[in-house]
């Protein structure tokens, strides 16, 4: 029975007020004692700065070591504002501060869009030591080492509001509200999606078109706001700030916070906030045992509980639910030791790279060119046109002078022997791998060289090998990812939740489901794409292709890995999309040839990176030469079998 | 002339603690996809076991003996992060910053037991040499040695021995490795023994010039992060490279220009040289893109 | 004397991630001298055969024998010094070691078995059995064409003795001369009582000599006769 207040409990904008009062309630009970409603204050000023460090490193998976730079800078623009602008009421001063950091926070991204891993840590780290460099350098404005010391108090209103006050902690608590609330707006939106789908699989993200350098620089600009206007109200906290207060260690306690409260959880941050500051409390006294007590946390948490206590509360609930044991997250393989190269390339959802192929290194067999002139013209839309492409690694020619042409609603069937470049060919097509010579044409339009996501956006589309989802989405929310592209509403309007982007939501998870039905999945809509059954994975792919509105799809091995039935239920959902009014062109790349023969009118034979043949494709399936080229060379099959028939084996 | 050789001499001498530093990084993230963010830590303990060893030992013994316990530190650090981790399934991200908090307890473990907050030294070899009107001291010149000895030692270890060959197969190709029977796990092993070791030493070779506290090492330990990964990260002999130049780049910009930016220098220039050359200055090609 | 089986696989069950098992119910039996072939389209799950029994991948049911000895849960070095060797697919070496580190390798991995003298001429003998590979021993295996990078691959199956040979399409885009080379290796190999499993991708050079034949088809391995028409294969490979 639907339950209507748990669905209202789990609203942004009733958790944020419930965030809010709760603070509030907190300080209640410490009034009177200005060192415990001064506490609070700091626990609900870290809660913004871990909040902040949580959208990059937590939901966009970066490793983005340099907040507490943006924190600085919010901190020192509030109180420089404040001192050369003194007429204005220090609101401004912390708009200023949020709109100065969120500024550097995007630049901030530019420059380091590409990086990532250990790269992109060491990078913020250089920016974050940077900022306290340059904070301690620049004595003119930022008073040098020795820091600012007549910041300017917080005021409301005419009134000041002294630090260790309850309206001092009532303004950090509607800051605490406001950023949950945005921050839970941002994650819920199509914003939220893109990060997520970047940090589990690149690959995925650009196959339905989400650009990368836009949605990084966002996420650093929104963290770097937030960032700000936590360093806006510890600058009126303290009512002093130097550059020493902003160092590394300050960033490892904040990190602290966001793991053991648990990274990409809504609300990771404010445990990790209350656990910090009872920790902090809790050591003050130990002196030098306090670091000792930290770093084994810090260690513990990290490897024992990769979800932080939020993800171990889930995990309990999960199984409170379901009465069944849950498995630890992310148990070890048992068994001989795997190769990763072997393992992560015929892997699991989520292994980045293993849908590119790359060195499927055929040697160059006889490039004979030929021609695709069976289709037959077709009155609506335009062709996608493979013109003569080739491309090689390190000397070997993987895709060797390949023309091909597919009109939408045919169905065509790319095969042939492995290496033979069917995978390569489609990376070329879809803007993965640059040809060296020839061109991918849609229409007249020349797509050649084209990124990714932007070859996506204008309309081919693709799955790949091994599905390539993003495990921590729904299945819903991967299709979702397709869906969103044709939003109407701006992204600050999906940030801010407001109406247009409202109806886009609620118009594409509707979408969403039909897709998923006319693949057959749609029962499993709200399950996590990680935890469902490979062969609804790989229909979740070409949901969410189909999601892309697309004129074309490449399926690369869309039946791999299917039961019987999971493959008949997929052709006739191919069959049928093909079939519909406004069908998409589609390629199949197959090595099951019966779901080739059902499926595709039409079929290129590639073998050793050129096409060998093409055409109807039971003509095609019964060539000589492409039997030979799946069993090898004719001159031999005679002897072969005189000898066979002769006698036992040789020698 | 003097100058442009104190300068120099300056540089290598600093420079070389920092190629130890990038170096060991480079070992270990190559054979197990760890980046070891506790470098500095390591470092610590190095530089603590020299403060105790040296009173009574010979250097060179008290400096042997530094690198046999960066190996059994190593041996520590791959059971409880690279294996620890591997049984959690946790991912390498979660595993580099498992390094920095086992380096952060090494670190305050260290604080809580000593009671010195700097850990000190006597110079390896007292007095100085006046060298066209420059006077530089002896033990710079002892501390190039050293530093030299090794980066030389572990060159070849890596690139001409069986062992360091293995470790090669093992990070480029990783499934011809374990096919032609080789035991990853123990060349993992060696690589964390040989990469702490490095490290280890690096700190107690450090330690009689500049005093390391658990305060200074996180700097000590960027600045050989940011030489590893300019010179290019893949490759133990570029890591160094990079560290040197990183080094000399430092110091010139010190005594020419400014030493109170020297930070602010530091941390542009590796700034910008991730944003131009994320693969390192000589083109490292695992380079991790979004 | 009897023939007693080098090689024993019962109902291996081998798969990916959460995929179905690409390998169901497979059995095998090896005797001395034999060579095994298993045919079959791409994708059919041959190569992951060939992991799982080498203990490059897990297994997810079955049992695998050696000599005898349950190895289904051994790891890759045990199985090698055990003297099961695998042949990897693509012609794989270690592009950025050199021909004779390449060879040293396998060695080394087995270590203490054999003298630094031993080592030196087994790497020896390797490099003058291969012609090539004696020409090029200071190359960096990388630069070699596909041809000469599987002759390397021949002799380190072959350096350390190993009874039990896996080649996962020893053929594949090579010149017909080199395939005729390694299959005459392999012929030498069976003559001197090593048990070969080879799999491949094509049927020529293949079904001749060997003494069992498999076609590797909807993750299950179907007997096939050697005897059978080209018509009956095609049927097999393309439905």
């Amino acid at each position: 029975m639907k339950r209507p207040w748990a669905s209202l409990a789990r609203g942004p904008v009733v958790q944020s007020a419930g965030l809010l009062v709760g603070i509030i309630i907190l300080g209640q009970f410490a009034s009177g004692d200005p060192y415990w409603v001064g506490l609070i204050t700091t626990g609900t000023i870290l809660y913004i700065l871990a909040a902040s460090l949580n959208l990059l490193f937590g939901y966009a998976g970066l490793f983005a070591l340099g907040q507490q730079g943006l924190y600085a800078v919010g901190a020192y623009l509030s109180v420089i504002i404040g001192i050369h602008l003194s007429s204005l009421p220090w609101i401004v001063d912390v708009i200023g501060a949020v709109l100065g950091s969120g500024l550097i926070g995007f630049l901030l991204a530019l420059p380091t869009a590409r990086l990532r891993g250990e790269y992109l840590a060491l990078a913020t780290i250089a920016f974050g030591a940077g900022v306290q460099a340059v904070l301690t350098v620049w004595i003119n404005v930022t008073g040098g080492p020795d820091g600012l010391p007549d910041v300017p108090e917080a005021s409301l209103f005419g009134h000041a509001v002294v630090p260790g006050s309850q309206e001092f902690l009532w303004i950090t608590a509607v800051g605490a509200a406001l950023t949950f609330l945005i921050s839970a707006w941002m994650i819920g939106s199509r914003l939220g999606r893109s990060l997520r789908a970047l940090r589990d699989n690149p690959l995925a993200s650009q196959a339905v078109g989400i650009n990368p350098v836009v949605t990084r620089s966002i996420a650093f600009a929104a963290a770097g706001a937030m960032a700000g206007l936590a360093g806006a109200l510890f600058a009126a906290q303290q009512l002093f700030i130097s550059p020493d207060q902003f160092d590394f260690t300050l960033l490892i306690g904040v990190l602290v916070a966001v793991l053991i409260g648990g990274a990409g959880r809504r609300f990771g941050p404010i445990i990790g906030a209350i656990a910090l500051t009872a920790l902090q409390k809790a050591t003050n006294g130990l002196g030098s045992m306090e670091g000792v007590i930290y770093a084994s946390l810090l260690a513990l948490v990290i490897l024992g509980l990769p979800g932080g206590v939020s993800g171990a509360g889930e995990a309990l609930v999960r199984r409170l639910r379901s009465g069944k044991a849950a498995g630890i997250a992310g148990a070890g393989v048992a068994g001989p030791v795997v190769a990763p190269d072997i393992a992560a390339a015929n892997g699991t959802v989520g292994a980045a790279g293993s849908g590119i192929a790359v060195a499927n290194g055929a040697v160059v067999a006889n490039g004979t060119v030929v021609h695709d002139t069976f289709s037959h013209s077709s009155p609506d839309g335009r062709a996608l046109t493979i013109d003569n492409v080739s491309v090689q690694f390190g000397g070997v020619k993987a895709v060797s002078d390949v023309s091909l042409t597919v009109r939408r609603g045919e169905v065509v069937g790319l095969i042939g022997p492995n290496g033979a470049g069917k995978t390569t060919l489609v990376n070329i097509a879809t803007g993965v791998l640059r040809p060296s010579r020839g061109e991918v044409r849609l229409g007249d339009e020349h797509l050649t060289g084209l990124s990714a996501h932007v070859v996506s956006r204008r309309g081919v589309t693709r799955t790949f090998q091994h599905p390539q989802l993003s495990p921590a989405l729904s299945v819903q929310e991967n299709v979702m990812l397709g869906l969103d592209r044709a939003s109407t509403a701006t992204l600050g309007e999906a940030i801010l939740h407001l109406p247009r982007s409202r109806a886009d939501e609620r118009r594409f998870r509707a979408e969403a489901v039909s897709l998923l039905e006319r693949v057959g999945i749609a029962h499993h809509a709200n399950a996590l794409a990680g935890s469902v059954p490979y062969g609804v994975q790989r229909r979740l792919e070409v949901a969410r292709a189909l999601a892309c509105d697309p004129d074309f799809i490449f399926l690369d091995e869309a039946g791999a890995g299917l039961s019987e039935e999971e493959r008949a239920e997929l052709i006739h959902a191919i069959q049928e999309v093909a079939s519909s009014h406004k069908g998409p062109g589609i390629v199949v790349i197959e090595h099951n040839i019966s779901f080739v023969r059902q499926l595709c009118a039409r079929s290129v034979v590639l073998v050793g990176g050129s096409v060998l043949t093409t055409g109807e494709t039971d003509t095609v399936l019964r060539d000589e030469r492409v039997v030979d080229a799946y069993l090898g060379g004719p001159a031999a099959a005679e002897s072969d079998v005189a000898e066979i028939t002769a006698g036992p084996s040789r020698g | 002339m003097g100058t442009i050789i104190s300068i120099l001499v300056d540089a290598l001498a600093f420079g070389g603690v920092y190629a130890l530093l990038a170096m060991g990084f480079s070992v270990i993230l190559r054979s197990s996809r760890v980046a070891q963010f506790g470098a500095g830590y390591v470092a610590l303990v190095g530089g603590l076991a020299l403060a105790h060893l040296s009173p009574g030992l010979p250097e060179w013994i008290s400096l042997i003996l530094t690198l046999v316990i960066g190996a059994v530190l190593g041996i520590v650090l791959f059971l409880a992060i690279a294996k620890l981790g591997a049984f959690f399934g946790a991912s390498e991200t979660s595993l580099s910053i498992a390094a920095l908090a086992l380096g952060l307890l090494i670190g305050s473990i260290i604080d809580k037991a000593t009671s010195a907050a700097v850990q000190t030294a006597p110079l390896f070899v007292n007095g100085y040499v006046t060298i066209s009107g420059a006077a530089i001291e002896w033990n710079s010149f002892f501390t190039i040695g050293a530093t030299s000895v090794v980066l030389i030692a572990t060159y070849f270890l890596v690139g001409r021995t069986m062992l360091g060959k293995a470790m090669t197969a093992v990070c480029r190709a990783p499934s011809v490795a374990a096919a032609s029977g080789l035991r990853i796990d123990l060349i993992v092993c060696a690589s964390w023994m040989i990469g702490t070791a490095l490290m280890t030493y690096a700190g107690a070779v450090l330690t009689p010039m500049s005093p390391i506290s658990s305060d200074s090492v996180l700097a000590l330990a960027l600045k050989g992060f940011a030489g590893a990964i300019i010179g290019g990260v893949d490759r133990p002999a570029h890591a160094a490279a990079g560290a040197l130049l990183l080094a000399l780049a430092d110091t010139l910009f010190v005594r020419y220009v400014s030493g109170g930016l020297e930070d602010l220098f530091v941390f542009g220039l590796v700034f910008v040289l991730l944003t131009l050359r994320p693969g390192g200055l000589f083109g490292s090609e695992r380079i991790r893109y979004a | 004397m009897a023939d007693v089986a080098q090689l024993s696989v019962e109902g291996l069950e081998v798969g990916y991630g959460r995929a179905a098992s690409v390998v169901n119910d497979v059995s095998l039996e090896l005797g001395t001298g034999k060579e095994t072939v298993i045919l079959g389209p791409n994708g059919a799950g041959k190569s992951t055969l060939l992991l799982a029994i080498a203990g490059l991948l897990p297994v997810r049911s079955g049992r695998i024998s050696l000599h005898g000895t349950d190895i289904t849960s051994a790891s890759p070095h045990e199985r090698v010094r055990l003297g099961l060797v695998l042949g990897l697919e693509g012609h794989r070496v270690v592009n950025e070691l050199t021909v004779e580190d390449n060879l040293r390798l396998s060695l080394y991995s087995i270590g203490g078995r054999w003298s630094r003298r031993e080592v030196k001429e087994r790497v020896e003998r390797s490099l003058g059995r291969f012609e090539i590979l004696g020409k090029y021993r200071k190359r960096l295996a990388g630069t070699m064409s596909g041809g000469e990078q599987q002759m390397l691959v021949m002799a380190r199956l072959f350096i350390t003795d190993a009874s039990v040979l896996l080649v996962d399409e020893p053929s594949l885009g090579l010149s017909p001369l080199i395939i005729k080379r390694v299959y005459e290796m392999l012929g030498e190999a069976r003559q001197a009582g090593k048990s070969t499993v080879v799999v491949e991708q094509s049927a020529n050079d293949v079904l001749r000599g060997s003494d069992s034949s498999y076609v590797l088809r909807n993750s299950r391995l179907q007997k096939f006769d050697a005897g059978a028409s080209r018509e009956e294969l095609a049927r097999a490979y393309l439905g």
